[in-house]
């Protein structure tokens, strides 16, 4: 029977991180949500309540369950001599924690979500969307799960790695997928009904159609990604090299995703439509660049374990996260200044300052996360450079790529109009992650495996 | 502190660590984290190991000054 120790305790680990995560994640969202009911009073009045209680109530239970599961973890054990057995109870205790906690989570979101579109009466644009939130939570904790499994040497389905029957095993696990989400669309129905009910909706049909849509979606999205992950993580047990022309082609299709919303945003900016139809039109786009982004950061982290080995090397690791970063406070940051920006919307289409100052602080975030980038993408290179696994023409290559596409930018946002300047953008960031994934292919293919691993 | 003799003992008995994992039911990656020093066993494996290895605890785990 397998049962594996280490891991055990690690999970744990992550588990708890992940509580503590999302508990912070619904503290910071609820205080936005009510700032924003507070600094819109008046508009905020010409919805009935119903309109901001329910949406809370997401936040609010993620936060209960959160702090519930994190006081009783505190006193778990507590006064009692710490030892192999106490720390093994400790960590079956906080990985129990943490599967009751998403499934409080995903049945808040799957109950609540009908739920708010019942009292939707009117758009709302100063509230907080709650699926924003839920989904935005969601993806922050696969891209930690994803990142604290590797970091550890934990292989996904790694209970199947040793076992023949691995394909099984995976498709074993997208079928209890199938069912949690199944149970979660069941949970919707009866939200839907009780909006009925209680709440005297009269669009019940279209709500019901709506989150089987949203569950379908999420149930194709996790079990394409499970899929192709669980492939990436079998290839990678095997040592066979994951950085093939399939994940390149993957990844391009992640940096095209990018690209579309890039290029949907920008052409909205130039049509002359007004904010308020921009950021409805918006929005049906907007699950592209977080998919992509959730994707990125999944490849991006096999990329670096390819290359990564046992004695781990400084500067390519702090370059490794600096990227990684860039990426997941990037757009973490970008989805909470969008939500700020929610609440100044009223006073958005009057106030030219206040819409000058959001686009300032937009470009101020981007120019820094365009910058930390940078500096992880060099990072990441010196590291093989200075081990002798590439030559310094590629250090070499990458700081004059780096300084002409800088250059390039600069140059070009006075000159020309916005789409173009965002395509050419796009290229020349395209052009970056294509060779970084080159350099880290032709590094990795230097690497001993056979050094500290079987 | 890396275990030259967990090693040793495994590769006499010609299983390699993925071999020595199926048969304990622990993952690849602990094995060899427990040769590299990377990982501090408890008893339990510890005893499931020599069980394994046909070696006791002084055999492999013992450390000596």
């Amino acid at each position: 029977m397998f049962y594996d120790e280490r891991i055990e305790f690690e999970r744990g680990r992550i588990a708890r991180n992940g509580i503590l995560l999302a508990t912070l994640w619904a503290l910071l969202c609820g205080a936005l949500r009510w700032v924003n009911v507070f600094l819109n009073i008046e508009g905020t009045r010409a919805f009935p309540k119903s309109h901001y209680y329910l949406p809370v109530y997401f936040e609010a239970t993620v936060l209960l369950l959160g702090i519930a599961c994190l006081v009783a973890g505190a006193l778990c054990g507590r006064g009692t001599q710490q030892d192999e057995r106490t720390a093994a109870t400790r960590a079956a205790f906080w990985s129990r924690a943490g599967r009751y906690m998403l499934y409080g989570t995903l049945g808040a979101f799957a109950l609540l979500y009908p739920l708010s579109l019942c009292v939707t009466t009117n758009i709302n644009y100063a509230a907080i969307d709650t699926a924003q939130v839920a989904l935005n939570l969601f993806l922050l904790l696969a891209a930690y799960l994803a990142f604290a499994f590797k970091e550890r040497d934990i292989y996904f389905n790694y209970a199947a790695q040793e076992t023949p029957h691995y394909g099984r095993a995976v498709l074993k696990s997208i079928g209890r997928l199938a069912l949690l989400l199944l149970g979660c669309l069941g949970l919707s129905f009866c939200g839907a009904a009780l909006g009925e009910v209680l709440l005297h909706s009269s669009r019940t049909p279209r709500i019901l159609l709506l989150c089987l849509l949203l569950w379908s979606l999420i149930l194709l999205m996790t079990a394409a990604t499970y899929a192709i992950f669980s492939a990436l993580e079998r290839l990678s047990y095997l040592k066979r090299h994951v950085l093939s022309g399939a994940t390149f082609i993957a990844l391009l299709l992640v940096i095209l995703l990018r690209a579309a919303y890039t290029t949907a945003e920008a052409l909205l900016a130039n049509s002359g439509a007004t904010m308020t139809d921009q950021l409805i039109a918006l929005n049906y786009f907007a699950w592209l660049p977080l998919a992509a982004g959730f994707w990125f950061v999944l490849f991006l982290i096999y990329f670096y374990h390819e290359y990564r080995e046992s004695g781990r090397d400084r500067p390519a690791r702090v370059g490794y996260l600096l990227i990684l970063g860039a990426e997941v406070l990037g757009g973490t940051l970008d989805f909470l200044l969008s939500a700020l920006q929610m609440i100044y919307l009223p006073r958005l289409a009057f106030e030219h300052d206040l819409a000058l100052l959001f686009g300032e602080i937009n470009l101020w975030l981007q120019g820094l996360t365009y910058l930390v980038f940078l500096a992880g993408f060099l990072l990441l290179i010196v590291g093989p450079v200075r081990r002798d696994l590439t030559g310094r023409g590629h250090l070499a290559v990458a700081g004059l790529l780096s300084a002409v596409a800088l250059g390039v930018e600069i140059f070009l946002y006075t000159q020309i109009d916005a789409v173009t300047l965002l395509l050419v953008s796009g290229a020349l960031t395209l052009l970056r992650y294509l060779y970084l994934l080159i350099f880290l292919k032709h590094a990795a293919k230097k690497l001993d495996y056979s050094k500290g691993v079987c | 502190m890396e275990n030259n003799r967990m090693r040793d003992a495994r590769t006499k008995l010609h299983l390699s660590q993925g071999e020595l994992a199926r048969q304990i039911g622990v993952s690849r990656q602990t094995i060899n984290m427990i040769e590299n020093g990377g990982y501090n066993p408890t008893i339990e494996l510890c005893i499931r190991i020599c069980r394994a290895l046909g070696l006791t605890l002084n055999d492999l785990f013992w450390e000596v000054s």
